[in-house]
């Protein structure tokens, strides 16, 4: 068989192991029953939840305030990317930030927004999009600055006003490396809004998590558990799916 | 990278820098002091929802001063540098050993990305299952989020290893430890470098978000307990206190790293230069 279909079949191969150990490691006495339910259970968790009441209210809220979120952290990340690569000063000052910013815990100013905005979806959606907004800056300004010289001068030549210069010329051609900065605005979107809401909120999937947790419902905690990740490879899936080969544009 | 452009702009080279380069360089701490200034003026536009600078320094002093910040303090750090030190040597490890096999890279490769983008805090509640409530389960967690950037990393380092090196060795006739050492090693210690200041960062904020989350001790709990008292002072000097961990280390091991870069640059275009003469 040819390499490309050896690496395939492996890979099915391990995940399909993950998945029979899953199933039957607790009942093997593998894994404590406490700590792992068997995959049957999980799957019967999801649906138990499914028909409870709440659960579609917490999936709506949390996958709208990630939504929302990765849409102002795209929206702009790529127009302050832009603002950034005009202004090289303004660059050079905030970059030791920009780059060190994926190590700052932004969930420490929660409180202020609660008092701000209210204790409602806002401050979860701005703190995901603090965490998602420099995933998209930084790679907007790098795929700027490296847009050919040549096109611009077409652009020149076309006499495009600016805007006109950044949304046919500019963009299209940064492509690439906002894409790869949308797809990381995905992931950080996610994790900023189940991150807050296991923490610090009442209502959405990350809250369900760690009320089921600290109920003991553990059917229903690895159902919720299952839930989030089913929702966050959904998501991944379909930024790459948007970002791939610039289908956005064309 | 940009910034590598932006500082053409502002040449490094001796003799070049005017007083114009040396205000630039400077930058970032104007929009230190901007912050400052902004953080001044919210303090007392906004009483209760942020505290002055003046509080937060109070606080601190007060906690390191009467000792309660001490506790707090060297659990997180304790707990983040043990993590820190296991997330890198798993993920060192792994990162290379996938790496240098095709077959196994290929593999892997996609599922390590599609693992990076879980929200990974969702299994806290697992850990602590197996671990209990305390230092074991935060470590844990904190090794759990660290580990995974540092594959990454490690593992596109050494996946872009240029053939043309390894040829060299050949033509030396290196044994595989022999090419592992003298030209795999510098050619990635860079980005090892990355992947430990990525490593530590995020051992350090999964470390913290498990504390905040349920723990026995550490900054995060402490920080929690700030947010939920509605003490604002408290919460203030914890907040600050993790930014300015975070960004001191980081800062710390980004110098490092454009260090080693300016002497792996050197070093490969000696590569290259040895590559072309016995091509």
């Amino acid at each position: 068989m040819s390499y490309g279909t050896r690496v395939v079949l492996t890979r099915s191969g391990l995940v399909i192991s993950l998945l029979l150990l899953l199933q039957f490691g607790p009942a093997l006495g593998l894994v404590d029953r406490l700590t792992l339910l068997p995959l049957s259970e999980i799957a019967a968790g999801v649906f138990d939840l499914a028909r409870g009441g709440d659960f579609w209210q917490h999936l709506w809220a949390s996958t709208y305030s990630i939504v929302s979120a990765f849409a102002i952290a795209t929206v702009g990340g790529v127009a302050l990317g832009y603002l950034l690569w005009r202004h090289p000063v303004a660059y050079k000052a905030l970059n030791p930030y920009l780059v060190s910013y994926y190590a700052t815990p932004v969930f420490a100013f929660y409180p202020i927004l609660i008092v701000l905005f209210g204790a409602n979806r806002i401050p979860i959606v701005l703190i995901a999009v603090g965490w998602a907004i420099v995933a998209v800056i930084m790679p907007t300004v790098e795929g700027l600055h490296r847009v050919s010289n040549a096109w611009e001068k077409v652009g020149e030549v076309y006499h495009l006003s600016p805007w006109q210069m950044f949304w046919q010329i500019r963009l299209p051609a940064a492509l690439p490396y906002v894409g790869s900065g949308v797809k990381l605005a995905v992931t950080y979107s996610i994790l900023g809004v189940v991150a807050s809401e296991f923490i610090l909120s009442s209502e959405g999937l990350g809250y369900l998590v760690s009320s089921t947790f600290n109920n003991f419902r553990l059917e229903q905690m690895w159902g919720s558990i299952a839930a989030v990740l089913l929702v966050a490879v959904a998501l991944n899936r379909l930024a790459n799916f948007m970002t791939t080969s610039g289908r956005f544009f064309r | 990278m940009h910034a590598q452009a932006v500082d053409a702009q502002f040449p490094d080279g001796p003799g070049r820098r005017g007083v114009a380069e040396r205000v630039v360089d400077t930058a970032p701490w104007w929009v230190f002091v901007a912050a400052m200034l902004v953080w001044i003026a919210a303090g007392s536009l906004l009483p209760n929802a942020v505290a002055s600078p003046i509080a937060a320094w109070d606080a601190l002093a007060e906690g390191f001063g009467e000792g309660w910040m001490w506790s707090p303090f060297e659990a997180t750090m304790r707990a983040t540098a043990i993590g820190s030190m296991i997330a890198v040597a798993t993920g060192l490890t792994t990162g290379v050993l996938a790496g240098l096999s095709r077959f196994w890279g290929d593999v892997l490769e996609p599922m390590f990305l599609a693992v990076y983008s879980m929200p990974k805090i969702i299994f806290y509640p697992v850990v602590m299952l197996v671990f209990g409530i305390g230092v074991q389960s935060t470590t844990a967690f904190g090794v759990a989020n660290g580990v995974l950037p540092v594959v990454i990393i490690t593992f596109a380092a050494v996946r872009t290893v240029p053939l043309i090196y390894l040829k060299v060795g050949r033509v030396y006739g290196l044994g595989r430890l022999e090419v592992f050492r003298s030209i795999v090693i510098p050619v990635v210690l860079p980005s090892v470098i990355t992947a430990v200041r990525y490593g530590f960062s995020l051992t350090f904020l999964g470390v913290i978000l498990a504390e905040m989350f349920a723990a026995r001790e550490g900054m995060g709990r402490e920080l929690f307990k700030a947010i939920s008292l509605h003490h604002l002072g408290r919460l203030f000097a914890f907040a600050l206190l993790l930014l300015a961990i975070a960004l001191v280390v980081n800062t710390l091991l980004l110098l490092l790293e454009k260090r080693i870069q300016r002497r792996a640059s050197g070093a490969r275009r000696k590569g290259m230069a040895l590559a072309s003469a016995s091509a």
